[in-house]
């Protein structure tokens, strides 16, 4: 589109936007702008995630398709003209740029509106707007349009920020299971809320599950599970309770904070050598001995441990 | 041992929640995310887990509170702060996005804690089966 070319970059956003809900199959390319073609792919999901949404978030995923005022008004810049010439699903794209370029000529009459009575209207005369684009619509206001710095880089900033929160959304979407199917923000933000309230559950299931089963194998030679060098914390917690109680988990250094809190405790040696003992196994589970995914913490826990053992 | 052994019990698993605690921020602390830094903070302020419980109450209340005007900006506001009170830091980010940047970044981060929790629940188990067994 030639129009890129000399279009603003907001407009390119929305212009590939439009673009992209038409002819997305196409899969054009925005050629030289700022939202490059993986933002408009998302934009567009996020359409089909949220298009069915609240309101508020119609006006963002369909920001300037009221804008089509396609009305009249000849503008300057844009070159209209060479935008008709083109198909008609890009003629939202010339309407969009009439359109901004509209506000640039005629000045700044119903900029003043509020955001959100312009995103409501936008939201109700999207699909009106992308039939027709003979549309007349003078009360919207024109995030697109170039005069008015001010209200510009609001609007671009609001616009741009909008996206970026969809994409944020799309991404978690594909973390949350079973969050495909939900369209809504307020949906998705529930089974998010859910999915992290489960896994901080089940981190704290799992951590009373490694309380129980560790202090029960502690009374056992521990010689299986800890191939080699952490064996001896894990086998004689009690031996480790003077090294423990002078160096109070040296080992786990940023934690040493909380774990010092435990140190005064008479009984406390008991929690530091379950804890010796823990990144004991894990430290060696890490080394590959098991099929775990350890790799993850191998890098982190192994400072820890070779402090602990000093 | 008896006093020790029901110390040991309390303590112990405190000791696991401590300890998770640690490893999650240390697994995560590497990677300098704002979470990961406001859960090794907590920790060290020992502030526990109330916060989850907490949350969802005051969503549902704002929830109820709010139905005059946008019944969907004020339902969208309470999650948002509910997310915002689950994840560790999440109070100190103003900015959905960065909220939900963190939010993706900690529910990676639990994934694998969980997944690492339960293969060593697992070979633990195994251990104890074949040492407590014998």
């Amino acid at each position: 589109m030639q129009c890129l070319q000399q279009a603003p970059v907001s407009d390119l956003s929305v212009l590939e936007r439009q673009r992209l809900h038409f002819d997305w199959q196409q899969q054009e390319q925005p050629s030289r702008h700022s939202y490059d073609a993986d933002l408009c792919v998302r934009s567009l999901n996020s359409f089909t995630c949220f298009s069915n949404g609240l309101p508020d978030l119609a006006q963002y995923s369909m920001p300037v398709a009221s804008n089509f005022e396609e009305a009249g008004v000849a503008v300057s810049n844009c070159n209209p003209k060479r935008r008709r010439a083109e198909s008609s699903p890009k003629s939202k794209d010339e309407s969009n740029c009439k359109r901004g370029k509209q506000e640039t000529g005629g000045g700044g009459g119903g900029r003043s509106e509020s955001r959100q009575q312009n995103n409501r209207k936008e939201a109700s005369g999207d699909t009106s707007s992308y039939k027709n684009e003979e549309h007349p619509k003078a009360d919207y206001i024109h995030v697109r349009a170039r005069r008015g710095q001010a209200t510009d880089s609001h609007s671009l900033a609001e616009r741009v920020r909008r996206e970026r929160i969809s994409q944020r959304m799309k991404y978690l979407q594909e973390l949350v299971p079973g969050c495909s199917k939900i369209t809504g923000k307020a949906g998705m933000l529930d089974e998010i809320i859910n999915y992290v309230q489960s896994l901080q559950r089940q981190v704290e299931f799992l951590s009373m599950k490694l309380a129980a089963v560790n202090p029960l194998a502690a009374d056992n030679n521990y010689s299986n599970c800890s191939m080699g060098i952490s064996s001896e914390p894990m086998e004689q917690p009690f031996l480790h309770f003077n090294s423990l109680q002078a160096h109070p988990c040296s080992g786990l250094d940023m934690y040493m904070d909380s774990s010092s809190d435990l140190v005064p405790d008479g009984s406390s040696f008991v929690s530091c050598s379950a804890l010796n003992s823990l990144y004991g196994v894990e430290f060696q589970l890490g080394r590959g001995t098991a099929a775990f995914p350890f790799q993850s913490f191998q890098g982190n826990l192994l400072p820890n441990n070779l402090k602990m053992e000093i | 041992m008896d006093t020790d052994g029901k110390a040991d019990a309390g303590l112990l698993e405190r000791s696991r929640r401590i300890k998770t605690a640690a490893e999650l921020g240390l697994a995560r602390s590497s990677r300098g995310r704002h979470w990961s830094r406001a859960l090794l903070l907590r920790r060290r302020l020992l502030i526990s887990k109330e916060e989850t419980t907490t949350t969802t109450r005051a969503a549902v209340e704002v929830e109820k509170l709010g139905v005059e005007d946008e019944p969907e900006e004020k339902m969208l506001q309470a999650r948002v702060r509910t997310l915002q009170r689950l994840v560790p830091g999440g109070e100190e980010i103003m900015e959905a996005e960065r909220l939900f940047e963190e939010t993706a970044d900690y529910i990676e981060a639990l994934q694998e804690q969980v997944s690492a929790m339960r293969a060593l629940a697992c070979l633990l188990h195994g251990f104890q089966r074949t040492r407590g067994g014998s």
